[in-house]
Order: structure tokens, then sequence, then C-alpha cells
């Protein structure tokens, strides 16, 4: 029972962190990429708008293909994971205030 | 500007407000040892939390895509001040998206550990941090937000 709890968890901060590690990257590879830019808005109707919808998918489908990763996860390892989770939300805050502020400045 | 836009821009303020309010209530009682009533309180005012951002993404994202791009963007980026749209709205946009999971997953944790997450120390204390982040990140969007609408009036 308690393994099915963590893996549930397991599952979701699996998600959390792809999303995250998502927003930033398409952040700014469609900064820098403007055709990634342009598709985005082609396909929904406003680049931020696919961004979110983009980023709710992917959060969606690491949930559910984590919840088959032959791993067996214990308390520790959801505590190493949520710290993981924290750190890459820090670092993402700070890339993305980072390349906004090259970008304005360059 | 509609009624319709005052209502959203109004609306993803206070409910975005609200958000960060509700977790830092969150937070406190995470400081102190959970209990039935203690996870009861954490379950209900953390749902409540993440219902708050969603609808503060969804009517922020109305207002931001509707109003915003079109006529308050380019009168921002002609003024004094085009850096408030060019770092500050720009950061705040992608930034507000990390808040939704990372209080999807605080809400998760509180509804299937329950009170064993007082005999999982290890858990707690990083889900202490993750709320402290929620918070953080929440009230530096409000200061992003502040920034933003100063630029506007004072263009």
């Amino acid at each position: 029972m308690e393994n099915k709890k963590f893996k549930i968890i397991h599952s979701a901060i699996c998600g959390a962190i792809a999303a995250v590690i998502f927003i930033v990257a398409i952040t700014v590879a469609a900064d820098l990429y403007l055709p990634l830019k342009d598709w985005l808005k082609n396909v929904f109707s406003h680049h931020w708008v696919g961004k979110g919808i983009l980023s709710l998918a992917i959060f969606g489908v690491v949930c559910f293909f984590g919840w088959f990763l032959p791993i067996e996860p214990s308390e520790e390892k959801i505590r190493k994971i949520l710290n993981l989770l924290n750190w890459l939300l820090i670092l993402g805050t700070l890339a993305i205030f980072g390349f906004f502020v090259w970008e304005a400045l360059k | 500007m509609s009624v319709l836009l005052q209502f959203s821009l109004i609306s993803h303020i206070f409910l975005g407000l609200l958000g960060i309010i509700l977790f830092y209530a969150v937070l406190m009682v995470l400081f102190k040892p959970i209990d039935f009533k203690r996870i009861k309180f954490l379950r209900r005012v953390s749902l409540l939390g993440l219902i708050s951002f969603l609808s503060s993404w969804i009517l922020g994202g109305y207002y931001y895509v509707v109003y915003y791009g079109n006529i308050v963007k380019p009168l921002i980026k002609k003024s004094a001040y085009p850096w408030a749209h060019s770092i500050f709205m720009e950061a705040k946009e992608h930034i507000f998206l990390f808040l939704p999971f990372a209080a999807l997953v605080a809400v998760l944790i509180f509804y299937i550990l329950g009170e064993e997450l007082e005999q999982k120390q290890a858990i707690k204390k990083t889900v202490i941090i993750l709320s402290s982040l929620i918070v953080i990140l929440g009230a530096i969007m409000a200061l992003t937000g502040i920034i933003i609408s100063g630029a506007a009036r004072l263009r």
C-alpha cells in the first residue's frame, strides 16, 4: 500500500520536473529560433497558450509513464526527487530571468 | 476595456494573491506537528490554493492574449520603460507556469500521505521548502505585476 502511495507521488514529481524543464527549454528555444515561436502561434493561436498546453500534456504523459518505471520509490527516493524539483524551480526561475535580461541588454 | 476584460484582470490579481496567502497558511501549519485536524486543513487549503492559481492562470491568460498583447504591450515598449515588458512581463508569463505544477505536487502529497507525513520527516522538510518556493515565486509574480502595471500607468 505504502509503495503504491509513493509511486503516485513519485510519478507526479517526475511529471512536474519534466514540465519545469520543458517550460524553460521552450521559452529560450522559441525566442532564439523564431520558426518555433511561429509554429506555436499557428497551432495554438498564441505562443504562450501553446507553451501552457504543451507543458500540461508533458506533465500528463510523464506522470503516466512514470507509473510504469521499474523503480521502487522509498521515502529517501521521494525526498531526493522532491529536492530536485525544488532546485529546478530555483534554477528555472533564474534561467528565465537571466535569459530575458540578456535579451534586453544585447 | 470591456467589463469582461476588467473582470479577468481583477480576478487574475485577486486569485493570484489568494493562492499566495493560502500557501503561506499551508507553510505556517507545516512547521507544526501534523495531526488529523491539521492534515484536514492542509488538504483543503492547498487544494484551494491550487484552484486559485489555475483560475488566475486562465483569467490572466485571457486578459494577456486578448488585450495586453495588442494594446498595453506596444504602449509599454514605446514608453521610457520598455524593460518592464521585455524583462519583467516576459519572465512573469513563463515563470508563472511553474506554480500550478508545484502546487499540484504539494496537494497530492497532503492527500496521499495524510498524517503519515509527520512520521516521514525527510519528505516533510522538502515539502516545507516546496511550499516556501511556491510562496516566494508567487510573491515575485505579484511584484513583477506591480512593475508592469506601474509602467503602463506612467508611460
